[in-house]
């Protein structure tokens, strides 16, 4: 979402997000800056927040987005997302499953595509093949990982509109987004 | 299904531009997320992962998860300098 300086595109880029997570949390994102000219990070100021199921299991959600702002001609300041990793782990801190996307290739990151880990805590006879593959994937939001979240895991919302609220944000989110 | 309603969107939190993280809070969200997925400091996990330790694909995917986190270090340190 486009905004009149650098500070008002991130704000209205954290804001949606902000609220789909209040799906599940009142964990409130924090960024390292709002400024014009860095790759900055959103993220929770904890490392993983705790989700409950509906069968009362605790799980934890974990979110990192980087993002930078640049200027457009005609519309202004628009955020552009970096990178992003939503994952889900056990109570024992396995990770369940995440969405990566982290395109600067490096040594220790070969894969520069958008993708899916299926993890550990996923189950214990999950073969180590299957572990260490990066699945490919069209680029997922959050409200995309948050469905799953609600309607596979059965997590429980801390608000009854949650899914709408999803549904708004995806539509916005697919509104905006570049690719 | 349920409405949005105006008051049910005010009433959401929203991130607040003064507050960002600062050099100190950066370290101590790295140094506990390194803690939380290997077990070491956040300082043994940069020397590590300077020395490229973590290239192995059943760990990768946790690497790169605490690895995110340093371009915070570097920005808010950076931040922190130049007022």
């Amino acid at each position: 979402v486009p905004g009149k300086n650098p500070a008002d595109a991130i704000r209205a880029y954290l804001h949606p997000l902000q609220q789909s997570l209040s799906c599940f949390s009142d964990v409130v994102l924090r960024s390292d800056g709002y400024d014009a000219g860095v790759i900055h990070t959103a993220t929770f100021p904890v490392p993983t927040v705790e989700l409950i199921t509906r069968d009362e299991e605790i799980l934890h959600l974990s979110f990192i987005q980087q993002f930078n702002v640049e200027q457009r001609l005609l519309i202004g300041w628009k955020v552009r997302t970096r990178s992003y990793m939503y994952s889900l782990e056990c109570s024992d801190r396995n990770e369940i499953f995440a969405f990566h996307w982290h395109p600067e290739a490096t040594p220790d990151n070969p894969v520069i595509y958008p993708h899916l880990h299926i993890s550990s805590g996923a189950g214990e006879r999950i073969r180590r093949e299957v572990r260490e593959i990066h699945f490919r994937t069209d680029r997922v939001a959050f409200e995309e990982f948050a469905l799953i979240l609600i309607d596979d895991f059965r997590v429980d919302i801390r608000r009854q509109d949650a899914r709408l609220l999803l549904a708004e944000n995806l539509v916005k989110f697919k509104t905006h987004k570049s690719w | 299904m349920a409405v949005l309603t105006p008051e049910m969107r005010q009433t959401l939190p929203d991130p607040v531009e003064g507050e960002v993280f600062s050099p100190e809070q950066a370290f101590r969200l790295f140094d506990e997320t390194a803690k939380r997925y290997f077990n070491i400091s956040g300082e043994e996990f940069l020397a590590q992962w300077d020395a490229g330790a973590f290239s192995d694909p059943s760990i990768r995917s946790r690497a790169m998860r605490v690895a995110m986190l340093i371009p915070m270090l570097r920005s808010t340190s950076a931040r922190e300098k130049s007022c």
